[in-house]
Parts: C-alpha cells; structure tokens; sequence
C-alpha cells in the first residue's frame, strides 16, 4: 500500500499509522532478535557460526522496518484499526486452556500465586459483576468496564497476598473435559453467542471428536485420565 | 445425534472395562519417548520393539516423539520423568554413551542417572566415500587423509548424531581434526550430495548406505565391527582392512528413569526379551541390517555396561572435537 | 517401449481389486480428514500410518499415497471454503480460491481444482514413468551452491508474487527466514533464540506456525468484523466450470503443471515453490494482473495444477534416490522403512511391481479424487457452512487436536495460540502472512547449503557464480526482481508525473 500511493512531499508527518506501527514493530523484533543472538559466534566466511545469520537477518529486518517507518511519514496508506480483544481472550485463551488441561500441567512458585491470585479474582469479579445491578460482564460497557477493572485489581491484589499458593497443579483433563472447555470457552467470543445452543453443540462435538480421532483413528490423545484411566 | 450417544457409551463401557481388568504393574499406556522425529531409524526400531511389548504387557505403548538437541532434549525428559514405570525412552549411542561429552550442559547422566532396561538391536557402520575418490582401499584412503586432511570433505548429519559420532572417531583416531566437516540436515541430504560427489566421505549406519553401496553409486571401504555383514559380504572389516583400532557400532536401546518399581523393570525386560525372539519382529529388525543383541545385552546390567564402554571410547575424540 | 511395458505391469499391480479399494479407501479418508480445517497431509499421513502395518507393502504405499493425494486435495477445498492452507502448497490457492468462494463461485473453484489437479496428475504420471531415471541424474547437478541459489530464486518469486506493498512483502520474508534460524545450531548445537524453552530447541514446527498464522489469526479477523467473515455463506454454485472457465483456466493449466512437474523433481522441497511460481507466473502474464487476489480462476487452475503435479513428481527423488524432498516424503520413507522396503536407486530394479504399481496407482488415485470429490463437493460445502459462532470452536478443536497429535505435546497448542496473536497483529499491521511461511520453509534449507557450500569451497563466495547452473538460477532471480521493481518503479513516475 504504501510505495504506490503518492503525494507531494510537504514536510514529514504521520501518513499512515498503520505502516509507522508496522515498520516499528519489525525494528523491535529485529532489535530483540540482535540482542539475544549477541553471544552467539558470528564465525568466519569459511566456516561460518552458528551467529551469523540470525544476525544477518535481524538487521535486514530492522532496516526494512526503518524503510517502512520512513515511508509511512511520505506515503499514504492504511490506518491502525481496533483490536477485538473478546476474540483475543476468549479464542486463543479457549487454545490455551486445551494445551494446558489435555494432559494436564505444574506451576511452581511466584508463577503459580500470581495465576491463583489471578483467576480468583477473575471469578470473583464476575460474580460480584453479576450480583451487582452491573449488566454482563462479557459485554461490559464503558462506565462499568472500569468499575470492573478496579474491583479485579483490587480483589487481585488481596489474593496475592493472602493466598499463599506455592504450586497450582491441574490433573490431565483429557479430550472428554478439555474439549467440551475449548469449545464452550471460545464460542463465547461471538457476538451472537447462544449459551445454550454453544454448550450442546460443545458436547456434541467433542463426543464426535472422540470418536473419530481416539477411536476412528485411534490417536493416543488421552480421553479421561481420572475418570476412565485412558 | 442418537447413533453418536450410543457411540460413546459403547465407548465409554469399553474403557471401563478396560481399566477394570487391570491389576499391577501396567494399568495404563506407557509412553516410550523416542528423541527423533518420527519416520527415523530410531524411530522405527522403536515402534517395531513397542508394537511386539504391547502384546507382551497387556497394555498399549504410545509412542512420543520429542525430537531436539540431538536426541538429549526427549531423553532428558524421559529420565527425569517420575520413575512409576510409565515413561521410557529409546534412545541410541549418541544420547546414552556420546552425549556427555558432546554436549557440555548435559541435564542427564547415562551411566549413574538412569535405569537400563536393555538394547534393542545395532546397526554396524561403514565409511563410505563417493564412488570416484582416487584411493582404492582403505589403507590409501588413511594414507590420503592422513597427508592431506585439509583437501577432504567429510558429511555428517548434524553434531550429536550417529554419523558425526563415529566420523569424529574416525577423525580422532587417523588424528585428522582438520578434515572439513560439512553438517546436513539428517543423513539422507548427506547421502545425496555423497553420490553427486560434493563431498568426499561419511560413516554412516549399514540401513542407510547399504542400498547405494549395493547399486555401485558410492564404495564402503570398511565395516567397523568384528564381522563382515551379510547385507554386504564385499565390504571388508576395519580389522581385515588395516585399521582395526577403529570398532564401533550404532545400537538402540530402552532406558528410563532411576528409582522404577523392580516389578516394571523386570516386565520391561521380560517384554523387550519376548519381542526380541518373535519371529515377526526379529524379522522386520533383521530386515532394516539390524544386529540382534546379544542375551547379555538384553540385560539391564548388560546394556549399562555397553554404554558405559562406548562412552569410555568416544570420550576422548568427542571432547577434543571443534565444537563452539 | 521400455515405458510402455513398465506401465503395463504398473497397472497390471494397481488394478487389482485389493488394490483399487486401498487406493479408493486412502483417497476416501485423506480427503475426509485433509477437509477438516487445521489438518494437512503431514498430519494426516502421520495419523492415518499405522493402520497401514498390516498390510503388504505394495498395498501400504499405494493406500499411502492415496491418503496423500486425498489429503492435499481436501486441503485445498479447506483453502477455498474456510481460507486455511492446510499446507505450504495450498497457500496460494487461498487468495483466489476464497476470493472465487466469496463471490459465490466456490463450486466452480473447486471443480476446476479437480480437474486441473487430475490433468495434472495424469501428465505427471507419464512424467514419473518416462523421465525417472534420467531426470535422477540431473538432480544429482545439484550441489549446495544450486540449492542455495535455486532458493534464492524461490524467494525473489514470492517477492514478486506478494500483494499489496513489496516492501511489506520482504519484511515478511525475512521475517520467516528469521523464525528459521530459531531452534539448535546444525554444526555447532547451540541453542540459538530458544530462550531456554526445551520445545524450541528444534526450531519452530511448521504445523504451529501455520496454524497459528492463518488458522487462529483468521478466526480472531473474522470475529472483529461479522459481516466479513471468510468461511464462505453464499451458494456453491454449480461444480462443472462453464466454458468461459475452462477457456481461460486451460492455458494456466498446463503452464501450472510444467512448473510444479519441474519443480517438484528438485529435492529440498521444490514443490512447494511450483504453486507460487505458477501464480506468479499467472499473474505476471494476465492481460490485467489487478484481477488477482479478487477471484480470478488462473489464480486457482494454475497453482493447483502445479501444486498436484509437484506433489507427484515429488516421488521422483523418493523412489529413485531415496531422498525425502519434504517432510511427506519423509514419513513416506518412515512407512516403506517399516515395510521393509529400503528407498533408493535399487526399488525400481528390485521390487519392480512396487515401483511401477504405485507410478500407475497415482493416475487411478487422481481419477478416484475426481470422481469422489465432485459429487462430495456438496456435502463438504454444507459441512462448512454452519454458522460461524459454532463454526469457528469446531475450527478450533479441530487444529488443537491436530497440533497436538503431531507430536503428542501440549505445550504446541499453546505455542500455537502464540503465533495466532502474532499473526493477528500481522494482520493488523496490513502484513501479508504468506511469505513469511515461505521464507519459514525454505529458511532453514538456506542456512545449511549456504554453510555447506561455503566449506566447501573453502569460504568463498565466488562459488555461486562460478557454477554453471547456480549462476544461472541467480540470474534467473535477479531478471524476476527487475521485471517485478520496474512496473511499479515506472508506475510510481506516473504517478508523480501526473501529480
């Protein structure tokens, strides 16, 4: 977008935040992928290291994204757009509760207080949220966003503190538990979402998923550890 | 929506029917993890082994590949595993005697840190060369070598593996470290630029050159065990060729963590011995240039002291090789 | 003639009953489970292999082989309906392919996918039969200098193929060229960008990238705006291409088809590179190259074309050589190994009924595709046309599960949900995600031909011109770029003149 439209250069200003931000974006990748490689040996032209390209290629990536941040200031292109953040927690954090719950997981240390203090002030906030004349805390509006926001931190705090949690451990859930979880999880993130309709098809569909890849295809995805012991 | 209910609980009766009948040692798969991608020698050893000890043990053997790091990084995660008896690993020369002194930061140890159950099957391994390499035999192959060691070229699959394992012996022993050591990315990409005559030799396991060694597209000069293989009786052995201080053969063999119940290792043992004499898997393993163990190295005992001798051998050539 | 009575005996293996039903079963169940978004061929063969250990290994790998076909086709319907790759190959399928979809043509892009894929899978079959062995010899040419210059090749033409800015489009290359250095350090084994995360030490997996770049971040895009949403809504439309298609997609075709059959010979994953070449080529040749990435029906004829008859003569190297050119193929040594069968110059000598029944087998594979898939193609539009508030969890479990039984690891799932928040910032930064997986795939293949080749020659760079052939190949890549930079560089004069 941004070589091929034009115009009169008068003096340098933003043109196009979208590419400043892009172009921002791969000097910092760039910069972070030089500074991690830093130890790495960069060798000799005959026997090069295991540093050089790595490097190589951090640099070329930093100057394109210079190039790219300059032309935004000339050029005019796209803007930045906003962020569907409902689609961000509820989708990939769906993913990520599979990864974590299939076979379950161990979280020692500092890590785990910070999560349990995390998660129980998240549930906390949601209850309260739902007990109080706030609407739903999924479509939060922007006055009650922020009352949420600050009953969250503060509940967040308190658990941090009190909770003293040294290690969260979640047994393997299997596909039977982490399945219908995913599916209920992420479904939320649409706006024409149907609480009902999502938990049935959840179900539905993990018993589906179960029988085609653990016993159609007989993958070695474990169905339920703590339940049926397979 | 009716037939997948009755679906599941069909399914849902079978698996607890299954986890009703079960009584010790094993109630539940057990994970043998293989540090290689899947498809690989090891690979396939292991899943050859595994199907055959699943019948043995009542229980199903799931295999895992974790590949990384030369094989260190599955084998690091199978000895450190709880040592219940469920997660094993089949690993190779190069992760249980090589890996120690390949790999400085090693997170495991091969000789105290872990519980043998017994090895599977070896491979010999041969130093091949491309087919118009001026020396005839392996005698002028040292001899060239050894006067100019910075002319050749040598291919390997990548540090820590097989190939790079025994070629650096190789190097040790000729005391030729200047030889160029050109990595690839597994054996087979080694092998083709081999045959086009990109580069001048390699050692590598008999199941992979065998075939191009038989069609005439690269030579073998030797076989570094104690006996020629009848998969090539041409090839002569190191001993036979002049250079006999060069012995050494890849093998595969079960490992896992210290501290296992002795019930699980001895039906391990038991497992792995009944595989081994049944004639369809010993036949799938002799087909792949595979050397049956001996009874002693089916042994725990055995298979320690194996790896405890290869490591003493490797040790000095592997921790003088170039490898920052 | 020897052809002819080698392809006798080929079919004479192949057109047995067992045989016809295993090749018909792996077809069936590839393009069942390649259909699913979020599972490829490599996922599919990978899951789908041991049913294949009990039976002989003629039978094995003409069920294999099926499967492979069956999963790269059903890729491509996955790429057209729900524009998820399920492969590298399929990438480029999925900008006008979709496109087709959107404008209620899905049936027609995927009916001339059929049939452009079954033309090209018949020439290719008569390419693997006549050309085999001497073509072998050629690719044996290639040392690591033609490698490294053939991909510098491949890269100028995924520069030159990108929409949109170039700049942006080599920002993305070298992006993934960038991710491809991750993971542990062929010669020297140390961990380079792992940042101590054991799953990394073996670089970023492809099935996470991809996944996570095009399967995750579309759901994530297609959230924030409803009515936009990729999985396609309209009406398939009628399957059989009018006459107008097949006039302009028959030109594509056959170009498509040289391109992947060449290209596919090369091992290093050349095939991957035929289905961006053959667009590239498609679009550089148009009489209005603005048509593409808006639905035009050479967009989809010519890489699909290209990308079956690659896949085919992918097989080249594999049967003749022994040698993997991509990670199928090594899972196709992988199950040949466990029949016994050792891959190399020697199969087609020694168990010539295996050699010459699978060659034959491809051709009754690509007919069965054509005949299971038209009549299917309904039934898998109608799979995909749910709505997308359950549609897009149903895409989720399936590339979770999928991720996971690559390698039975859990934390790939995370690493997946990772890169889909990248790639969704990708996205957002108006970054196209293809090129990025194409410098990814050819990355770590560079950096190793480019190390070889520099041992080699003793660190001289005078070695990728002083070779005939990779001196050809760059200079092959430069004339690509000039002919790419010099339309928009006198274009932008225009502009500035006219202003």
């Amino acid at each position: 977008m941004s070589l091929n439209q034009i115009e009169q250069a008068q003096g340098l200003r933003v043109r196009s935040t979208q590419d400043l931000a892009g172009g921002l974006f791969m000097i910092l990748l760039a910069v972070g992928a030089f500074v991690f490689s830093w130890d790495l040996p960069a060798g000799t032209l005959r026997q090069l290291g295991p540093g050089m390209l790595p490097k190589a290629f951090a640099v070329i990536c930093g100057a394109l994204g210079l190039m790219l941040a300059l032309a935004s200031l000339r050029y005019h292109g796209e803007q930045l757009s906003g962020w569907s953040w409902k689609g961000i927690f509820f989708a990939l954090g769906g993913a990520l509760l599979f990864g974590l719950t299939i076979r379950g997981f161990e979280v020692n240390g500092f890590l785990a207080r910070v999560i349990a203090a995390g998660l129980m002030g998240a549930a906390a906030t949601i209850i309260l949220s739902y007990l109080s004349p706030l609407n739903n805390p999924l479509s939060l509006k922007l006055g009650h966003r922020n009352a949420a926001t600050s009953i969250f931190a503060l509940l967040f705090l308190i658990a941090l503190i009190l909770y003293p949690v040294t290690t969260i451990s979640v047994p393997a859930l299997g596909l039977l538990v982490s399945g219908p979880l995913l599916i209920f999880f992420s479904g939320l993130a649409a706006d024409d979402r149907k609480p009902k309709e999502l938990l049935i098809f959840a179900v539905a569909m993990s018993l589906g998923c179960i029988l085609l890849f653990k016993y159609a295809l007989s993958l070695p995805i474990p169905l339920a550890p703590w339940l049926l012991g397979i | 929506m009716k037939k997948l209910v009755l679906g599941l609980a069909a399914a849902a009766a079978l698996a607890v029917a299954g986890a009703a009948q079960a009584q010790g040692y094993p109630t539940k798969p057990i994970t043998m993890i293989v540090p290689f991608a899947a498809g690989g020698p090891t690979d396939i050893i292991a899943r050859i082994v595994a199907d055959n000890m699943s019948k043995t043990l009542g229980q199903q053997i799931v295999i895992e590949n974790v590949a990384g790091a030369g094989g260190t990084t599955g084998i690091a995660r199978a000895v450190t595993a709880a040592p219940d008896g469920y997660t094993i690993a089949m690993g190779h020369l190069g992760t249980f005697s090589a890996a120690p002194a390949t790999y400085p930061g090693l997170k495991y140890d091969p000789i105290n840190g872990m519980q043998t159950i017994g090895m599977a099957g070896g491979t010999p391994i041969l130093i091949v060369a491309r087919k118009n390499l001026e020396a005839p035999d392996l005698k002028a192959f040292v001899a060239a070598v050894k006067a100019n060691p910075d002319k050749f070229n040598e291919a390997h699959a990548g540090l820590g593996s097989v190939s790079w394992t025994t070629c650096t012996l190789l190097k040790g022993i000729l005391g030729t470290p200047k030889i160029n050591a050109v990595a690839y990315r597994g054996t087979g990409p080694a092998l083709n630029d081999l045959v086009s005559g990109q580069v001048d030799f390699m050692c590598d396991q008999i199941v992979s050159v065998a075939e191009q060694v038989r069609a005439n597209t690269i030579k073998a000069y030797a076989i570094a065990s104690a006996q020629r293989s009848p998969a090539l009786p041409d090839v002569p052995t190191t001993k036979e060729a002049g250079l006999p201080e060069y012995q050494i053969e890849a093998w595969n063999g079960i490992a896992g963590p210290k501290g296992m119940p002795k019930e699980a290792v001895d039906k391990l043992v038991d497992a792995l011995g009944k595989a081994l004499n049944d004639e369809g898997t010993k036949k799938r393993l002799l087909d792949l240039g595979t050397v049956l163990p001996t009874a002693e190295e089916r042994t725990p005992a055995g298979f320690a002291a194996l790896i405890k001798r290869d490591a003493d051998k490797l040790t000095p050539a592997l921790s003088a090789a170039p490898k920052q | 003639m020897d052809m002819f009575s080698n392809l006798a005996l080929g079919f004479g293996v192949a057109l047995t009953l067992k045989n016809i039903a295993l090749c018909f079963a792996g077809c069936l169940v590839g393009t069942l489970i390649g259909v699913l978004p979020g599972v490829g061929p490599i996922a599919t063969i990978s899951i789908l292999l041991p049913i294949t250990f009990g039976l002989d290994p003629t039978g094995a790998l003409i069920m294999l082989a099926g499967i492979y076909y069956g999963a790269q086709y059903g890729g491509s319907t996955t790429a057209i309906l729900v524009n998820i790759p399920g492969e590298a190959t399929s990438v480029v399928t999925t900008l006008d392919g979709h496109q087709m979809a959107k404008q209620g043509r899905a049936g027609v892009a995927l009916g001339t996918a059929a049939i452009g894929s079954f033309f090209a899978g018949c020439v290719a079959t008569v390419f693997i039969a006549a050309l085999g062995a001497p073509l072998t010899k050629m690719a044996l040419l290639f040392g690591p200098a033609e490698y490294f210059s053939l991909m510098v090749m491949g890269l100028c033409f995924a520069v030159v193929l990108a929409r949109g800015s170039i700049l942006k489009a080599f920002c993305m290359i070298m992006l993934g060229l960038l991710f491809s250095t991750v993971g542990t350090d062929l010669e020297t084994g140390q961990e380079r960008l792992t940042f101590g995360i054991a799953s990394l030490s073996d670089g970023i997996d492809f099935s996470v990238l991809a996944m996570g770049v095009f399967g995750f971040a579309e759901v994530l895009r297609n959230l924030e705006s409803p009515e936009a949403r990729d999985v396609v809504k309209n009406k398939i439309g009628r399957l059989l291409p009018g006459w107008d298609d097949i006039k302009q997609s028959a030109a594509p075709v056959l170009r498509g088809t040289f391109i992947g059959g060449i290209l596919g010979i090369l091992p290093g994953n050349g095939a991957v590179l035929g289905p961006f070449a053959s667009y590239t080529v498609e679009k550089k040749i148009a009489k209005d190259p603005s048509r593409f990435g808006k639905g035009a029906i050479e967009g989809v004829a010519g890489p699909e074309s290209a990308n079956n008859a690659g896949a085919q003569t992918a097989f080249i190297p594999l049967l003749t050589l022994g040698i993997p050119p991509n990670a199928v193929m090594a899972l196709m040594v992988g199950a040949m190994t466990i029949h016994g069968i050792i891959p190399g110059p020697q199969v087609m000598t020694r168990n010539p009924e295996l050699f010459w029944g699978m060659v034959a087998s491809m051709w009754i594979g690509n007919l069965m595709l054509l005949i299971i898939n038209l009549p299917l193609v309904g039934m898998w539009v109608k799979l995909l046309q749910v709505p997308y508030r359950l549609m897009f969890p149903a895409i989720l479990i399936f590339c979770c599960i999928g991720i996971y039984s690559v390698n039975n690891q859990p934390l790939d799932v995370a690493f997946t949900a990772l890169f889909g928040l990248f790639g969704y910032l990708l996205i957002k930064l108006g970054f196209e995600p293809a090129p990025m997986l194409l410098g990814f795939v050819l990355g770590k293949l560079m950096e190793e031909k480019l190390r070889q080749a520099l041992i080699i020659s003793r660190g001289s760079f005078m070695t990728f011109v002083e070779r005939p052939i990779s001196a050809g190949l760059l200079v092959v890549a430069v004339v690509v770029l000039a002919i790419a930079l010099l339309p928009s560089i006198s274009k932008k004069r225009d502009e500035v003149f006219t202003e």
